[in-house]
């Protein structure tokens, strides 16, 4: 590549730092790094040491007696000026304290040069770029999204425990955080080294399983070639797929309404089933999420919004109000937070579930029901403790931690939440309170019920003065502004589709967004999920730190394998499989979720909700699910109208099979986040040189079933 | 009804005698009476949601259904008829109560001496007054909430959340009582619970349904071969990320004891069977697996075993009564035919069933015909070891506002989930010295056994 060729190359890389829309072109101007940083250990001293000269390696490989080892973290570097925005990275040796320096700053380097009694001067390291300055970052610089941000940390040696001093570089931010509860000082980025063709696969692969219900063979090539934000604004301003809508139903069954056998089956031929349980809903809900495209990270937002906003089948389950309900979560999955809680508060199917329709002021006898006013502030909004903005919780002089709210504000905003019915069904007359369940739509006020007199919620007063709705409205607000709504809601949703336990500084990130889009907006989810996405602790092309990432749910485990297969399906046997493997979709056991959020490991103490439905039980009905989909025959349901069944289009797979090396490299891709280790690769590649090459479709079938059940495929980090 | 009873009873019997005498005559007796002579078994049944114990025993004298009927009359939507009642009178006493007229199988076992109420019970950190309550004298935190009222019950810790429940406490210091055992001691058919964690033990979790058997693992041929070596050796590499290796783990734990577990679980027991025949319920379904595991206990070598199972849906806000009907006869259902295996079985002096619950619900109705998360609550023990025909702990004054309503007939409870666990544990084999182990809070109330067993 000539210079001139180079630099103008170059050129637009600066550009497009200024237009994020464009950003992702820097991804092919960069010339691909020649060199890797190999990061080594000396136990017995507690030291790290980072090279990219081939040379060293052989010699420190050499010493393997004494200790030296490699950590296994690589990075990828310029050996030279090949691309001219690259600036040398010197480095120097400190050897009274026996520790390596290294940075791209010149002013450091000429800083250090200048004190030769002190550092001796080893040249150049590599080649890497620059920070820039970037005020709404944690260390107030930044890299483009397409370099790899390594952070540095140094411990001073003052804490014996930590051993002498030596300074630790991190590509992973998560990581890096952890080494302040070592006390090592957290010295912020040091440089921005560019990602390998391999790690920016690897990077499109992590934001597939965190933004999707997984990735189909080609996803990463589309989004690598459309570019991570291009990809990303796609999806956030696409348009919802919509279930099949229906009517309103009787909730009592009329004898005419039967399963009818016999043939010819019509679209009313299950009149039963497809009233009276959410069949339906449930099979449609997985082929949106196995067959679509364009509205992936709508769907999986929403499919978070119905863990967090819970009507479940076991209260509610009348499928013409959830498909309703369901819809409006897509709908708004994006949209404001404020109008997503008010159409949820008010929508039949959530005041059916947790008993706010037909909620009734005091009459001496009966009190208001306190279900709803109770839910919505302890799951649905605030949480039971009052949080700082990077959701730890405030704590009270003496060390606990402090509630949010009292047993009088639940009584006082059941009180607001009184007077509201059942939307009239279309051709009956509306009654003081609609008797008739009808969960499709939005309750109607009946202010003869409705408790009228002033109340205090959270130390603000709802006014006796304004109407029932608006008293609706001004309590919603306040909880809206309370200042917990940001850190809880943030933190619920990273949980969802990046780590069950975010660092602090994540949560704060995200819910300071969710506080101001950067237009002065609270609560622009479209905002707050792109923050999420775009994190430094989600993005990059692997996680090291210990705790990070989360279980697939039953859910996701099977989509993002149905996708992986390049499944087309109607839905119907997903709907069961994923019920047979401890999540059936919509049916929630309580209000709680089937896993809350809070959930943690017992012997590690870590935060993972997922968990909490992950048992010996359950995991044998997930491995048998697995083989199923990878070794079964799944055939057409016969009694679905319209029924298509699931066709599996292993063709990228098979066509490779000869080669199982080959083979694993995309499965990676789709299963593993673009990340395996070779223990796990050379597993699974022994189990595919068991099957004939001759029968590439058993070789196939091999290599999913495993990697289905592979724990670094189960879990998303 | 009675007479079904007895005949059934008198059917039980002769089965077991018959078993018993089968083993006899394979010189097995007496390895027999060894296993039951020196086995205990604790099951609980956990009702998920708070069920209104207000409405499952009530005063059934004139003066108990009066105060009954002061709050809880036609007009609140969920009154339960005097006439209705299943009546019974505790041993010692001179009052009258009833249970809710779903009970109508386990009721018998009241007068026969199976069956004890242990009547408001609740999360506590020491004996609390009104008083003291209004004045948030160490109050157990977050009171009314579902999760965290979930987790008091099944930890026995009211001041702070801890991981571990007073079930998996047990396990821990019983456990050496299992040497050699193919199980852990604690067995959930409902999942994964907090009860069932122990500091040292960790429960295993089974299906009610269905088998217990890796998929496409049974053949022979090269490639399953392969495959399920592969699938070993990807459940055994190291990981640098501790959700790798408890997803490892789980999977791995179910493989291994598949072999042992699965028999039992889809294997037919004749001698339980029967007295769950048509009783399909998911709770039925559970305690049938419970009973099934129990006689299997030579199989497992197991001396002590503890099981948890569960029913959800009691958080009755609304529709009440119906719902607590059709949950009460389900639970009720399954309870009788538990008891009546565990007698089939030969084991019901070892066997003690227990209910523990979310919460109890107000005693003033709330809108819809229903009830509101509460606090102290009435619960059940069931079998043969129970000293059963009583009431233990102190039914409560139900005033509205009177001294232990903290609000809307909330019962401050003057019974501690500690001194239940306590006694349970005590009877299970848990030394007067591992109590606080168990139970680290018990020294806070002055008696530990509630002497129910």
């Amino acid at each position: 590549m000539s210079s001139l060729f180079s630099r103008a190359i170059a050129c637009v890389a600066r550009v497009a730092l200024l237009l994020p829309v464009v950003l992702s072109a820097q991804a092919f101007a960069q010339t691909s790094p020649d060199a890797t940083i190999v990061e080594f250990y000396l136990a017995p001293q507690n030291k790290y040491f980072l090279t990219s000269k081939p040379s060293e390696w052989a010699v420190l490989d050499g010493l393997s007696a004494n200790g030296w080892r490699r950590t296994g973290l690589t990075y990828a570097a310029y050996s030279g000026e090949a691309d001219p925005a690259a600036k040398p990275v010197c480095r120097f040796f400190h050897p009274g304290v026996v520790t390596h320096f290294y940075s791209i700053d010149p002013a450091e380097c000429a800083l250090l040069r200048s004190l030769p009694r002190d550092f001796v001067d080893e040249g150049i390291a590599w080649y890497a770029y620059q920070p820039v300055v970037n005020a709404s970052e944690p260390s107030g610089k930044s890299c483009a999204s397409s370099n790899t941000a390594l952070f540095r940390t140094f411990n001073n040696g003052a804490i014996l425990s930590n051993g002498p001093a030596n300074h630790r570089y991190f590509g992973d931010y998560t990581f890096y955080q952890t080494y302040a509860a070592k006390g090592y000082a957290l010295e912020g980025l040091a440089m921005c080294l560019p990602q390998t063709a391999v790690e920016k696969r690897a990077d499109i692969s992590r934001l597939l399983y965190q933004a999707s219900f997984g990735a189909r063979p080609g996803d990463v090539d589309t989004v690598l070639s459309q570019g991570i934000n291009a990809w990303l604004n796609a999806q956030l301003n696409s348009t919802p797929t919509r279930y099949t809508e229906q009517s309103y139903w009787p909730l009592t069954r009329p004898d005419t309404c039967v399963n009818n056998t016999t043939p010819p089956l019509t679209a009313t031929s299950y009149c039963q089933r497809d009233n009276y349980s959410l069949f339906q809903p449930q099979r449609e809900f997985f082929k949106h999420a196995i067959n679509q495209q364009n509205d992936q990270l709508i769907q999986r937002v929403a499919w978070a919004w119905s863990q967090f906003f819970v009507v479940s089948g076991v209260e509610a389950g009348m499928p013409y109000g959830m498909i309703d309900y369901q819809q409006m979560l897509r709908d708004n999955a994006l949209g404001n937070f404020r109008e997503l809680m008010k159409k949820v508060t008010l929508h039949a199917a959530m005041g059916r579930m947790l008993d706010m329709v037909n909620n009734r002021k005091p009459d001496g006898t009966v009190e208001p029901n306190e279900n709803y006013a109770r839910e919505l502030l302890q799951l649905f909004s605030l949480g039971v403790y009052q949080l700082n903005q990077d959701g730890t919780y405030k704590r009270g002089s003496n060390g606990v931690a402090l509630d949010t709210y009292t047993q009088e504000d639940v009584e006082n905003l059941a009180h607001i939440f009184t007077g509201w019915t059942y939307p009239t069904v279309a051709g009956q007359t509306p009654r003081a309170l609609n008797g008739t369940a009808n969960t499709k739509g939005y309750m109607e006020e009946r202010i003869a019920f409705h408790f009228t007199g002033a109340k205090d919620l959270l130390g603000q007063r709802i006014d006796a003065a304004l109407s029932q709705s608006a008293r609706l409205d001004r309590a919603l607000d306040i909880i809206f502004q309370h200042p917990n709504a940001a850190p809880f809601v943030s933190r619920f949703l990273i949980q969802q589709l990046v780590t069950g336990q975010p660092s602090p500084s994540y949560v704060k990130r995200v819910a300071d967004v969710f506080v101001n889009n950067g237009s002065g907006v609270r609560g622009d989810m479209k905002a707050v999920v792109r923050a999420i996405l775009l994190d430094i602790e989600a993005r990059g092309a692997a996680k090291w730190e210990p705790n990070y990432g989360h279980q697939s749910e039953p859910v996701l485990a099977l989509t993002r394998l149905a996708r992986a297969m390049g499944a087309t399906t109607d839905g119907v046997y997903f709907r069961g499989a994923t019920a047979a493997s401890g999540q059936n979709v919509f049916f929630a056991p309580s209000v709680f979720n089937y896993y809350p959020p809070d959930y943690t490991l017992t012997k590690s103490g870590v935060n993972s909700p997922e968990f909490a439905i992950y048992n010996s039980a359950t995991a044998m009905n997930r491995a048998n699910v697995a083989y199923n989909t990878t070794y079964g025959n799944i055939t057409v349901d016969p009694s679905v109208f319209g029924a298509t069944g699931t066709q599996f289009n292993l063709t990228s797979l098979t066509s490779v099979a000869s080669s199982p090396a080959t083979l694993v490299d995309r499965i990676t891709e789709t299963l593993f986040g673009g990340r395996i280790s070779a223990q796990a690769r050379s597993t699974i590649e022994n189990a595919i040189n068991a099957v004939p090459s001759t029968d590439s479709t058993a070789r196939v079938r091999m290599a999913l079933y495993l990697s289905a059940l592979a724990p670094e495929s189960v879990v998303l980090r | 009804m009675a007479h079904t009873h007895t005949r059934r009873h008198f059917l039980q019997s002769a089965a077991a005698f018959a078993s018993v005498n089968a083993l006899a005559s394979l010189g097995l007796q007496s390895a027999y009476a060894q296993s039951v002579s020196d086995y205990k078994a604790l099951v609980c049944v956990f009702l998920y949601g708070g069920n209104d114990g207000n409405n499952t025993i009530i005063g059934a004298d004139s003066a108990g259904y009066a105060a009954y009927n002061a709050v809880r009359g036609s007009e609140s939507g969920i009154n339960i008829a005097q006439s209705e009642l299943l009546q019974f009178q505790p041993r010692g006493s001179n009052r009258v109560f009833g249970f809710h007229p779903s009970l109508d199988r386990i009721h018998p076992l009241f007068a026969s001496g199976q069956l004890a109420v242990l009547a408001n019970v609740g999360p506590l950190n020491q004996p609390l007054t009104k008083a003291q309550y209004q004045s948030a004298v160490d109050v157990p935190y977050q009171l009314f909430s579902h999760a965290d009222q979930q987790a008091q019950w099944q930890s026995a810790d009211s001041r702070e959340l801890t991981p571990y429940g007073w079930g998996g406490r047990i396990a821990d210091s019983v456990a050496s009582r299992n040497a050699g055992a193919t199980l852990p001691v604690v067995t959930s058919f409902a999942g994964t619970h907090k009860f069932n964690q122990g500091v040292e033990t960790s429960p295993l979790a089974l299906p009610a349904t269905g088998s217990f058997l890796l998929s496409g693992s049974t053949a022979t041929d090269t490639a399953t071969t392969a495959r399920m070596q592969a699938l070993r050796s990807l459940l055994g590499q190291s990981a640098d990320n501790v959700l790798l290796t408890e997803t490892a783990n789980g999977l791995a734990n179910a493989i291994n004891l598949s072999g042992v577990v699965n028999p039992i679980l889809t294997g037919t027991n004749t001698t339980v069977a029967p007295f769950f025949n048509g009783n399909t319920t998911g709770i039925a379904t559970q305690l049938q697996q419970v009973a099934k595991m129990i006689a299997a206990r030579d199989t497992f070598g197991v001396k002590r075993q503890m099981f948890f199972v569960s029913l959800g849906g009691f958080d009755t806000h609304a529709n009440q009564l119906a719902t607590q009907a059709t949950l009460l006869t389900q639970l009720d259902d399954a309870l009788a035919s538990f008891y009546q295996a565990t007698v089939a079985l030969g084991v019901a002096n070892q066997v003690t069933t227990f209910t523990q619950s979310d919460f109890g619900r107000t005693f003033k109705a709330a809108a819809g015909g229903g009830s509101d998360h509460a606090w102290g609550n009435h619960h059940l023990i069931l079998g043969g070891a129970v000293k059963g025909g009583a009431m233990y702990g102190a039914w409560p004054d139900m005033t509205l506002n009177g001294n232990q309503d903290v609000g809307e007939g909330r019962w401050l409870p003057t019974t501690s989930v500690d001194q239940y666990a306590a006694t349970l544990a005590s009877w299970f084999g848990v030394s007067a010295t591992d109590l606080t182990r168990v139970v680290p809070n018990i020294n806070a109330f002055p008696n530990q056994n509630l002497g129910f067993l």
